[in-house]
């Protein structure tokens, strides 16, 4: 294995500065007020905070594609006027809702962010509620809300795959990559191996 | 002024969200859909009042706290939703009869069968030492 | 007749708005867990912060924005402690973990337990939440759920959540990638997990005594 400390050292610091970064960022805007002062003490409470409450640093894979971050913004946007429109149809129409399904997502990333910005994406798209995760193996559990076919079964998971697909496109590492170019297209690879996986 | 009459739709439109994940509460049987009522109109609700008052007063100071709030719900609501689903799952009064298909009880199944067999093994294991 | 259309409006929206916090007020009596009526309060204070949104726009004020802030903080904050007192399993040692939901009795829901005997329903609970765990790879269980004894042993009270977390932090932190925390060992009798598990294997075989050779 490759010594690790040099790049780990320099790595987390530079992860220390960007979350530094953004608390300051929160704080002149929170203060409404872009001045010497503000910024100063943004970055002593910044400082203060990151080695008071020490969170483990996140590990950002060091790569950011503006063009698919862009598409995957957008789409997120355009989805989630969609899913609150339609549980807001749900909740008004005089037929009842259907019952849900708790379905298993193997997801192809193995990265603890990756994970976790799909369960969060997750949570307010497609009409699912992650009710657990399976991190040794990568795989998400969601509650979904009308499933009581196979068939919105399977819309429900490919809708979670095509979220993972951007983004990993948008925010993934090298490694995330090669997997979803092994993998493309799971629900069909699992429809090959036989059964609805 | 128009602007004015956008803001006062975007409110209405605000509120009919909240009376949706409201009625949604009240009509659906399951904890776990009632969650995806209380979630996802009150986030769209909470932004469309938030671009009504951007629209009232666009100034740089009230749009990036509205950014500030808006971003905080979009991440807090499926933080806190996921925590009350998994504690209301695992608690086996609540996930009995509103569930077509429950794909983590057949892991959690498998699992159990898994172990029991290994126990079994080991119990089987011993005997044979022992004789 | 501009202004006539928007106080309309405005007068309807204020209704929904009212409307929809006695709706979820209803939930939050009616609820037959202590999780209903947990989002029901959520659901009021979503309410009331697109409400007092709806009031800063109408009235021209935004002296109040910071209100919402931490409204939504409030809202965040008491959601997650209400269910992390329900399911215990956060706060306690993994071990310990299955006895949690033994420990809540029918009156903590107030629903009507179909089941017969109160100790069927912990011990499955039990052994329900130990596969679980196990098939996530966080128990430390070594063996089955003999070892979990639920009545007899003390209950460790909670250490705090900040130490349970770090806790778990650390090993995390250890594998520290850059490009994906990557399969671990391979699943392995459903116990993948972290490095520690391994150390937790071998514990286990020292413990169990009289395995194979």
């Amino acid at each position: 294995m490759t010594p690790r400390t040099p790049v780990n050292k320099g790595r987390r610091i530079v992860q220390q500065l960007v979350l530094v970064f953004f608390l300051v960022v929160l704080w002149v805007m929170l203060w409404d007020s872009l001045t010497v002062l503000s910024v100063v003490t943004g970055i002593i409470l910044a400082f203060l905070v990151t080695r008071v409450f020490y969170l483990p640093p996140v590990v950002l894979s060091g790569r950011f594609n503006i063009l698919h971050a862009a598409v995957f913004a957008g789409w997120f946007l355009y989805s989630m006027v969609i899913a609150s429109v339609e549980v807001a149809w749900f909740s008004f129409r005089p037929k009842a809702v259907g019952a849900g399904s708790v379905i298993a997502a193997d997801l192809r990333t193995r990265s603890d962010l990756m994970m976790t910005l799909v369960a969060d994406t997750a949570s307010l798209i497609p009409g699912s509620i992650i009710v657990d995760s399976d991190r040794a193996r990568g795989r998400l559990y969601l509650h979904v809300l009308d499933a009581d076919t196979d068939e919105k079964i399977l819309a429900a998971k490919k809708q979670v795959y095509d979220i993972e697909g951007l983004l990993i496109k948008a925010l993934g590492s090298t490694r995330d990559l090669a997997a979803l170019k092994v993998d493309p297209d799971p629900l069909a690879a699992s429809a090959e191996r036989g059964g609805t996986r | 002024m128009v602007l004015d009459l956008i803001s006062a739709i975007l409110i209405l439109l605000g509120a009919v969200l909240s009376l949706a994940a409201a009625v949604g509460l009240l009509r659906f049987g399951d904890l776990l859909s009632r969650m995806h009522a209380s979630a996802k109109p009150q986030v769209l609700g909470l932004v469309l009042i938030a671009i009504a008052i951007a629209i009232q007063f666009p100034t740089w100071a009230t749009v990036t706290t509205l950014a500030i709030i808006v971003s905080f719900q979009l991440v807090t609501i499926p933080v806190a939703t996921h925590m009350v689903g998994r504690a209301g799952y695992r608690t086996k009064h609540l996930r009995r009869s509103m569930l077509y298909r429950d794909e983590l009880a057949e892991a959690v199944d498998r699992a159990e069968a898994r172990e029991t067999a290994r126990e079994r093994r080991r119990e089987f294991g011993t005997d044979e030492h022992d004789g | 007749m501009n202004g006539l259309v928007i106080t309309v409006i405005i007068a309807v929206a204020t209704i929904l708005f009212a409307a929809s916090v006695f709706v979820a007020l209803y939930r939050v009596i009616r609820g037959p867990s202590i999780l209903d009526r947990m989002i029901g309060t959520d659901v009021i204070l979503a309410s009331i912060m697109c409400g007092l949104g709806a009031f800063m726009a109408v009235t021209g004020r935004t002296d109040l924005l910071p209100v919402l802030i931490v409204l939504a903080m409030l809202g965040f904050v008491g959601s997650v402690s209400v269910s992390r007192y329900v399911s215990k399993s956060d706060s306690m040692t993994p071990g310990a973990e299955a006895g949690a939901l033994s420990d809540f009795s029918a009156s903590d829901w107030h629903m009507p337990k179909s089941e017969t005997a109160a100790t069927d329903d912990a011990q499955s609970a039990r052994e329900a939440a130990w596969a679980e765990d196990v098939a996530r790879g966080i128990s430390n269980v070594p063996d089955g759920p003999v070892e979990i004894t639920v009545r007899d042993e003390v209950v460790v009270p909670d250490p705090g959540p900040a130490e349970a977390t770090t806790a778990s932090a650390t090993p995390d932190d250890e594998r520290g990638e850059g490009a994906g925390s990557g399969p671990d060992a391979g699943p392995d009798d459903g116990l993948a997990g972290p490095t520690d598990e391994v150390g937790r294997h071998r514990h286990d075989d020292g413990k169990g005594g009289h395995d194979g050779p």
